[in-house]
């Protein structure tokens, strides 16, 4: 019951939110008239436009909710009993946030005709939580915010430009590729030395090793309320 | 209560905050007494369990509390700076508050402090004494072994500090930091004096009110008295006196009150 209100506290004002609607129509656009384009240039204009703009600052919107400052998190450490309570109700407020956006541009780019690139969009649910996840416990919101961003568009803007390179990358960046920048791996998983079923599933258990390693490391972590 | 360190000390990158502490206090509430940056807020922190000192350790009732498991629900922490950027209503707060079987007193502290007047405002648009009571709530209204406070009225009018303080010495199993010596001695009944970090007096009601020493307010700020005066503060003497004299003093009106010198003396002999 206490797990229960500690999500719906945490979701609270989270929807319906004016620039995070505005941006997930934008979004569901953007993703629908650059595949429309696919077949002229490539999915280059869709990949980066989903993975490396919109989908990265609809993540910040989410992860806002969830990266909050030390005496909010001891307020509500009290408040719910402890850890558990607060990480499922982080937890799964990220879940529900993140699911509106990626699910819609998922959907756009399936009914475009492009199943394994939707495949490729709803990773990016899992990888988001974990880096979401990771950062809420070891970082300050200011920090965990430009982390974020770095992470989710920046590195794929420096991936896509090595992917796109006529030679093939090594085994460490096509894993990274397939983690942080799962879309353009999709793309270009020709020249990838890892086959994209078994980059999905390093993608998948890597997140899920993340998110598990940052439940034990929010009930370890010490705090400062000063 | 039993409150104990052994050598105990937190380092911040090579700053000490606390360090070479050590003693033991047994009591139903400890008050930690000291200026802005004595490591009152420091030695909280790790009576609360919300971190782990640098060296040594402390115990509450044999435990340290930065190793218990149940340490949210055992130790129930308020702290000082009470702004808190959460986008839901106080009703919200209670709500949750109310749905928590270790919350019990959650309507009775709703009216006691106030906040039924504000619950319908936004926890992160109310002012600082207002989500102090908020704070309070959830520390003083559910269950625990121990209730931490820091700075418990920093934030709130002399009214309101006033029932606030009549509910913490009602409570059993309290640690309050403060700098308002009033406020240590209406509460509490053992007392931590901290200074740069160290413990510089430790005792209890007894060993603090235990002299001939008193605190006299005078009438006229620029007054003076027939008395040794140890101490001044503005119209506010620590004297070394006798109570008939200042009786006598008091209805020819020379002195507007006198009290046995407590924490104020403490305070100033230890620096």
């Amino acid at each position: 019951m206490l797990t229960r209100k500690a999500v719906k506290w945490h979701i609270k004002n989270m929807f319906p939110h004016p620039v995070t609607e505005m941006l997930l129509g934008l979004m569901v656009l953007a993703t629908w008239y650059s595949l429309q384009d696919a077949k002229r240039m490539g999915f280059y204009e869709s990949e980066v436009i989903a993975e490396m703009v919109f989908l990265p600052v609809y993540g910040i919107l989410v992860a806002s909710h969830v990266f909050k400052g030390q005496r909010v998190t001891l307020f509500e450490l009290t408040l719910f009993n402890g850890p558990g309570g607060v990480f499922v109700g982080r937890l799964v407020s990220a879940i529900a946030g993140l699911l509106v956006g990626i699910l819609s541009v998922a959907i756009t780019v399936y009914v475009q005709g492009h199943p394994l690139l939707m495949v490729s969009v709803l990773l990016k649910l899992p990888t988001y939580l974990a880096i979401m996840m990771v950062l809420m416990v070891w970082m300050d919101s200011l920090g965990a915010i430009i982390s974020f961003y770095i992470l989710t568009s920046a590195v794929p803007m420096a991936l896509f430009v090595i992917l796109t390179k006529p030679y093939p990358p090594g085994t460490a960046v096509s894993l990274l590729a397939y983690f942080l920048s799962p879309i353009g791996a999709t793309v270009e998983t020709g020249k990838l030395p890892i086959p994209v079923l078994d980059g999905y599933t390093v993608t998948i258990s890597l997140s899920t090793v993340m998110i598990l390693l940052s439940y034990l490391g929010f009930k370890m972590k010490d705090f400062n309320s000063q | 209560m039993i409150v104990e360190a052994e050598n105990l000390g937190v380092s911040y990158g090579g700053t000490w905050g606390i360090r070479d502490l050590t003693f033991k206090a047994k009591t139903d509430r400890l008050a930690l007494i000291g200026h802005n940056g004595s490591g009152k807020t420091t030695l909280l922190s790790i009576l609360s369990g919300i971190r782990h000192p640098t060296i040594g350790r402390a115990m509450i009732n044999g435990r340290e509390p930065y190793e218990r498991k149940d340490k949210w629900v055992a130790i129930r922490y308020s702290f000082e700076k009470p702004q808190f950027r959460i986008p839901v209503k106080v009703r919200d707060l209670v709500e949750v508050l109310q749905t928590n079987p270790r919350c019990p007193r959650v309507d009775e502290f709703i009216e006691a402090l106030g906040i039924i007047q504000f619950l319908d405002g936004r926890i992160d648009s109310l002012s600082s004494g207002q989500a102090q009571l908020c704070n309070l709530l959830v520390a003083l209204s559910c269950d625990s072994e121990v209730v931490v406070l820091d700075e418990p009225t920093a934030h709130l009018d002399s009214y309101r500090a006033g029932i606030v303080d009549e509910l913490i010495s009602k409570k059993k199993g309290v640690i309050i930091a403060t700098h308002d010596f009033e406020e240590g001695e209406a509460v509490a009944d053992y007392f931590l004096i901290l200074r740069e970090g160290r413990l510089v007096w430790s005792g209890t009601r007894r060993e603090l009110f235990s002299n001939d020493v008193y605190e006299v307010t005078l009438v006229e700020t620029g007054g003076q008295l027939p008395f040794k005066t140890l101490y001044r503060f503005g119209a506010t003497l620590i004297v070394k006196a006798d109570g008939d004299e200042l009786v006598d003093m008091l209805f020819k009106g020379i002195i507007a009150g006198f009290k046995r010198a407590g924490l104020r003396y403490a305070y100033a002999k230890s620096s």
